[in-house]
Order: structure tokens, then sequence, then C-alpha cells
């Protein structure tokens, strides 16, 4: 079965709602560089950049790990 | 079982309030044993003391608690008093606590969450309350990390505690334990759903400023500058119109001002969260109650009175909406001190505000350092500057 695809921008508007819209964008677009994600990620792709994103210290990391919970439960059930 | 809530306010040394509030409550519940009495304590009453008469008086119930800025109910609102809420009817109430936020928060918030039961047979809802001391510099931290242990649909509310502005020592409490640097997480069982609303009235007053150098809740930096020289250079016109300099600020008079200028991290078109600073360090630093990753991007914040009673409407308002338009019996209020100093003897008019639309039910509440909203879907539960109210089913 083919995993739905969701923007990038999705991810960051989940992070954006503890860290701000400006840092979240930044962080996000930085781990997709560095793990090589393109514009749309299926929710294997967004769960790899968000753990990726976990490994942060503090409220950033954080964060990341809270919303892997939510793709889990809403875009994994796609 | 009907819904029956008590809310009592008291002053006087921490035996006196203690009295009047027991008797205020035994006036009203009679023999029915209450799930829960909630206590906020200003620092003239030590909330160990308010807690351990509490739980004396009622030793099966939850009694919990945490200190103020300034505590209300319905009936108007006090400074150095306690308030109290205490509810009786068809819930269940299981609570835990733990210290140890600043070193550990996850640890932290995994110990006061252990031995909460994750259902109850004949319980539809799960509703949760949390307390915590802001001065651990991490709220948004706890109350996401108490989120995902919770599980998706449990709603949270709360309130970080205070400390009447000193900005020295915070306190949360459960049944006769009250400590600093602490949570307190209940979880209350119900089979009508209680309802959470939150909102705010700041708007920006500054530009974007970009955060650069932070480490965890402290901001040294903005824009290259240590962080006090910026919020005062840019705040300074608009604490003029009041005949406020922010270069001739008292220790005392400081956390005060920063409570109405607060930071703005933009989330969306025109729509912002808003974080607090508590404190000012060496060298100009800010600390925040939760963490401000560097690189964020913020404005700074202020509100006028009108907005402050607005937004306290329609916290209530939105309470209401989530129970589906069903009468409510009354509700806890976690309310930001920054809104009391905005409206200073006008305060009552904000209180008054959500009386009126909820009815005129009975209320209590504090004056918090950060408030808590959480529902199903959000992706943030820590919040400044809000007023939250939680809605009991009648």
């Amino acid at each position: 079965m083919t995993q739905a695809m969701h923007p990038r921008q999705a991810l960051a508007d989940m992070l954006g709602r503890s860290l701000g819209a400006d840092k979240a964008i930044a962080t996000v677009n930085l781990a997709a560089q560095q793990l090589g994600a393109g514009e749309n990620l299926n929710s294997d792709q967004a769960l790899r950049l968000l753990e990726h994103i976990a490994q942060q210290p503090g409220l950033v990391g954080i964060a990341a790990r809270f919303a892997k919970s939510r793709v889990h439960l809403v875009w994994g059930a796609e | 079982m009907d819904t029956k809530i008590v809310t009592a306010i008291a002053g006087g040394t921490a035996d006196e309030a203690a009295d009047q509030l027991i008797a205020r409550t035994r006036a009203g519940f009679g023999e029915v044993t209450p799930a829960m009495l909630i206590a906020f304590a200003s620092t003239s009453q030590p909330l160990h003391t308010i807690l351990a008469r509490l739980r004396h008086e009622y030793p099966h119930s939850c009694v919990m608690g945490s200190s103020s800025s300034g505590e209300f109910t319905e009936a108007g609102d006090q400074k150095g008093a306690v308030a109290l809420f205490a509810v009786a009817g068809d819930f269940k109430v299981f609570a835990g606590m733990a210290i140890g936020l600043r070193a550990d928060v996850e640890k932290t918030v995994q110990h006061a969450v252990a031995e909460l039961p994750a259902a109850l047979p004949g319980y539809r809802h799960r509703t949760a309350i949390l307390l915590l001391d802001p001065l651990a510099g991490n709220g948004e931290e706890a109350t996401l990390i108490a989120s995902s242990l919770l599980g998706e649909g449990v709603r949270l509310a709360g309130g970080a505690a205070g400390d009447d502005l000193k900005m020295q020592a915070t306190h949360v409490g459960l049944n006769d334990w009250a400590a600093s640097d602490a949570l307190v997480v209940a979880v209350i069982f119900s089979n009508a759903a209680l309802g959470v609303g939150v909102c705010h009235g700041h708007q920006p007053l500054s530009e974007p400023l970009k955060v650069t150098r932070a480490e965890a809740a402290t901001v040294y930096e903005i824009d290259g500058r240590p962080a006090w020289d910026v919020w005062a250079e840019k705040t300074r016109d608009s604490a003029a119109k009041r005949n406020v300099d922010p270069d001739k600020l008292s220790e005392a008079e400081l956390g005060g001002y920063l409570l109405r200028y607060e930071a703005g991290l933009a989330t969306g078109a025109d729509e912002y969260k808003i974080r607090a600073p508590l404190s000012r360090g060496p060298a100009g630093a800010l600390s925040f109650a939760c963490g401000i990753p560097q690189g964020s991007v913020i404005r700074i914040t202020e509100s006028e009175p009108e907005r402050q009673v607005q937004s306290a409407r329609t916290a209530a308002r939105r309470a209401l909406d989530q129970t589906g338009g069903l009468p409510v019996a009354g509700a806890l209020v976690f309310d930001c001190i920054c809104r009391n100093l905005i409206l200073e003897k006008d305060f009552k008019t904000a209180v008054h505000a959500i009386s009126d639309e909820l009815g005129g039910m009975p209320l209590a509440g504090f004056e918090t350092y950060g408030e808590i909203a959480l529902d199903a879907g959000d992706m943030s539960g820590f919040h400044n500057t809000t007023t939250v109210v939680l809605t009991f089913p009648k």
C-alpha cells in the first residue's frame, strides 16, 4: 500500500506551536538537509526526520518527540 | 449524583485561613465527601500548612494546591489570601507528585504519573490538572511530556505556581506535602466531559527580534545584545505612558514589568504563543518559564485592559463550547498575573466576566506565572498571559 505524502511544512507547523514558526522551519529544513529528505514526506520519512530532531536537547527535542506521537496517530492511520 | 461545588476565600494566618475554609466547606457539603479540594495560597499562608489542615479534615479526598500571586472566587479577588475550590459528585480523582523538575523534567513527570490509572470502569472521560513550579524553567516541556504519558484524548488544564511576584520560590503540593521544583498531576475520571477554554489578549509591540544566544530557559542575547537592554529599549515608550521608566525599576518592580511585556512566538498569521520572562540575571539575561531555543524569533507584546476582559470572557465561552452547551456546575480558573497587573483595581471585572459567561456559577482560581491548556490534537500546552477555564459538568 502506498503511504500518503505530506509537505515538510506540516512538520514545521506542528513544532511551531511550541518553538515558534521561524525556529521550527529552520529546524525542520536543517534536519531535512542533513538527512537528504525531500519536500514531501510519507509517515516513515517524517518519523525519521522527527527522530533526528528529537536528539537535540531541551524543548526542541521534547517537542519533536511529542510531534512523533501525533504523526504516529494521525499520519500512520492514513 | 449531582455535582456540588463549594468555593471560598480567606485571609489571616494559615491556620486562621484554614479554619474559615473548612467551616465554609463543611457548611456547603454537609456530610458529603468532596472528590477533590484545590487550594491556592499566597506567600502569607504556607501551602503545606493549608494542605495539611484540609487533608486532616478530608482524609479520603484528593487535596492539592499551589502557591499563588493573587486569589479569587466568583465573589471577588484578594491578595495575601487562600482561595479554595472543592467539588463533589460523580468524579474519581487520582494524583501524583514528584520533585526534580529542574534537573530532569522527563523523569520527574514520569514519576508523578507512574501510579495514575489509565482507565476506570464506568467512567468515560479523563481530564488532567497540572500544577507546576515555573521557576524550574520547563513548563512547556513538562506539559508535553505529561500529555504524551497520559495519552491522546486527555484534556489538560492547570497553572504554574506564583509567589506574589517575589520570583524566589514557587510551590505545589499534594495531600500534606508541598515543595518547589515539583509538579502535581491529577487525573479526573467523569462520565460527562469537562471543558477547557483558553485565550489571551496580547498583541505585538516590537518588530521581530532574533534570540541570538540562549540556553534552556535563559535568553542571554537578542539581536546580539544583552536581552534586557533590548527589552528596555523596545518597551520604553509604552511604559512611559504609565510614567514608568525601565531604567529606574527596583528589583521588586522588575517582575511585574516583565510580566506586562512578554515575548510572542509567531505560530501563524497574527497568532502568537506568549512566553513570560520571569526574572533578570547577570549581564542582562532573562529567565523564562520554559525553554526558548536559540534562533527563535520573538516579538515583545503588550495588551490593553479591554482586551484582557474580552479574552477572559472568550476563554469561558470556549470551555462551554467543549461541553456541547450542557450546563456547568462551576469552574477552576488559571489566570495569568499579567491580567491583574494590567487591570489593577478593575481585575474583578474580568472575574465577573468569566462568571457571567458561566451563568453565575461558582468559580475559584489564582494568578499564575503560566497556564496549561492542551486539548486532543494540540501541539503545545503551556501558555502565558492567558486565562484558562476548566468547567465541571452539572
